[in-house]
C-alpha cells in the first residue's frame, strides 16, 4: 500500500509529477538501462505523493509487471526506496544492484522486444483490453504499430 | 451465384467507387477488420458502382475464410439494404467464431501483418503492385498500409 501523506518525504514531493495534469514519461525512456522503468518511477513517486490520478504502478500495472517479472525486483522494496525521496541516480544504482537481468545482451534484447512489441503478440487479456483503442486506429489517425505507440499516442508524444 | 436483387435502400447506401474509395481494411463491421471494406465493395457491386473494385476478391476471402460467412449469402442479405449494424449482426450470427477473443487475436494478426509474413504468392504480387500504385520510393511497413496509402487515408513522407 502507498504510504500515508504524513510519511511522504519533502524530497519525494519535489520529485513527483502531478499526473492529474501531465502524463508520465514514455515507456521508451530508459532508467538503469531498462525501458518501462523511468515511466514506472514517475508513476510510483506520484502514487506515493497521491497525485497519480488514474495511473497505476508496479503490481497494479500490467506494463510495470513486465519489468518486475524480468528483473525480479519486488514491488514493496521498490516502493520503500522511492518513498525515501531517492533521486534518479540513486534509483538507478538500486535497480542495478537488485536486478537479476544484468547481461547487457539480455537487457538489450528485452528492451527491443518491448520497443517493437506488436499487439498480436500480447496476451489475449491485454489485446482485449486494447481492442476499443485499436478499433479506432484507422487512418488518417496514425495507427499504433506496437504497444509503446499506444502510450505515446494517448499521451500526445506521437 | 447470388440471386440478389437490388433494393432502393441498398442504392442509397452504396458508395460510387468510381469516385470514392471503400473503407480502410482496418474498419470493423461485426467486430472484424476487413469487413467494412468488404461491405463497401459488396454494396457497390450490387449497385453497379464498383468501378475497378471487386467484391469476393482475395482480400475479402481472408475475411470469409476466417469467419466462415458465405459470400453469396451475405451478398443476398446486403442486397436488401441492410445497414452496417444489421450486416454486423448478420456476420456475428453466421460466423463460426464463438469467442470475442478469437476475433480480436485475428484482428491484431492482420493489423500487425508485415509484408514478409504474407503468403508468398501475395508477396510476389505486391512486389509489382506497390511500385506501380504507390508513390515512388514508398514501401509500406504493414500490409494494411498499402490500401491506406494508395487511397490517401495515410500520408507518407
Amino acid at each position: 500500500m502507498a504510504s500515508s501523506t504524513s510519511n511522504v518525504s519533502e524530497a519525494l514531493i519535489a520529485l513527483s509529477k502531478d499526473l492529474r495534469k501531465n502524463p508520465p514519461c514514455s515507456p521508451r525512456k530508459t532508467l538503469a538501462g531498462y525501458v518501462i522503468a523511468a515511466r514506472l518511477l514517475d508513476k510510483c513517486r506520484s502514487e506515493l505523493s497521491r497525485i497519480a490520478g488514474e495511473y497505476r504502478c508496479l503490481e497494479n500495472s500490467r506494463l510495470d509487471r513486465a519489468f518486475l517479472d524480468a528483473t525480479g525486483i519486488r514491488s514493496e522494496e521498490f516502493r520503500e526506496l522511492v518513498a525515501t525521496g531517492a533521486s534518479d541516480i540513486e534509483v538507478t544504482e538500486w535497480i542495478k544492484a537488485h536486478s537479476k537481468l544484468t547481461n547487457p545482451n539480455d537487457v538489450a534484447h528485452w528492451n527491443n522486444q518491448w520497443r517493437s512489441m506488436p499487439f498480436n503478440k500480447l496476451s489475449i487479456e491485454l489485446q482485449t483490453h486494447f481492442e476499443p483503442f485499436m478499433s479506432q486506429q484507422i487512418p488518417p489517425l496514425k495507427p499504433a504499430l506496437c504497444l509503446f505507440d499506444y502510450f505515446d499516442l494517448e499521451e500526445g508524444r506521437l | 451465384m447470388t440471386t440478389a436483387t437490388v433494393s432502393e435502400k441498398l442504392k442509397g447506401l452504396a458508395l460510387d467507387l468510381t469516385k470514392e474509395f471503400p473503407r480502410s481494411p482496418r474498419a470493423l463491421i461485426g467486430g472484424y477488420v476487413l469487413a467494412g471494406r468488404m461491405l463497401d465493395k459488396c454494396r457497390a457491386s450490387l449497385a453497379g458502382t464498383n468501378g475497378e473494385y471487386h467484391f469476393d476478391c482475395p482480400l475479402d476471402n481472408i475475411f470469409f475464410g476466417f469467419s466462415g460467412v458465405n459470400a453469396n449469402e451475405l451478398k443476398d442479405y446486403v442486397a436488401t439494404g441492410a445497414s452496417d449494424e444489421e450486416v454486423g449482426e448478420f456476420i456475428k450470427k453466421n460466423a463460426k467464431q464463438k469467442s470475442r477473443e478469437e476475433v480480436i487475436q485475428w484482428n491484431n494478426d492482420w493489423r500487425c501483418k508485415t509484408m514478409n509474413t504474407l503468403d508468398i504468392k501475395l508477396q510476389t504480387y505486391m512486389e509489382d503492385y506497390i511500385p506501380e500504385c504507390l508513390p515512388e520510393g514508398i514501401w509500406p511497413a504493414l500490409f494494411f498500409d498499402i490500401y491506406d496509402i494508395e487511397e490517401k487515408r495515410m500520408t507518407v513522407k
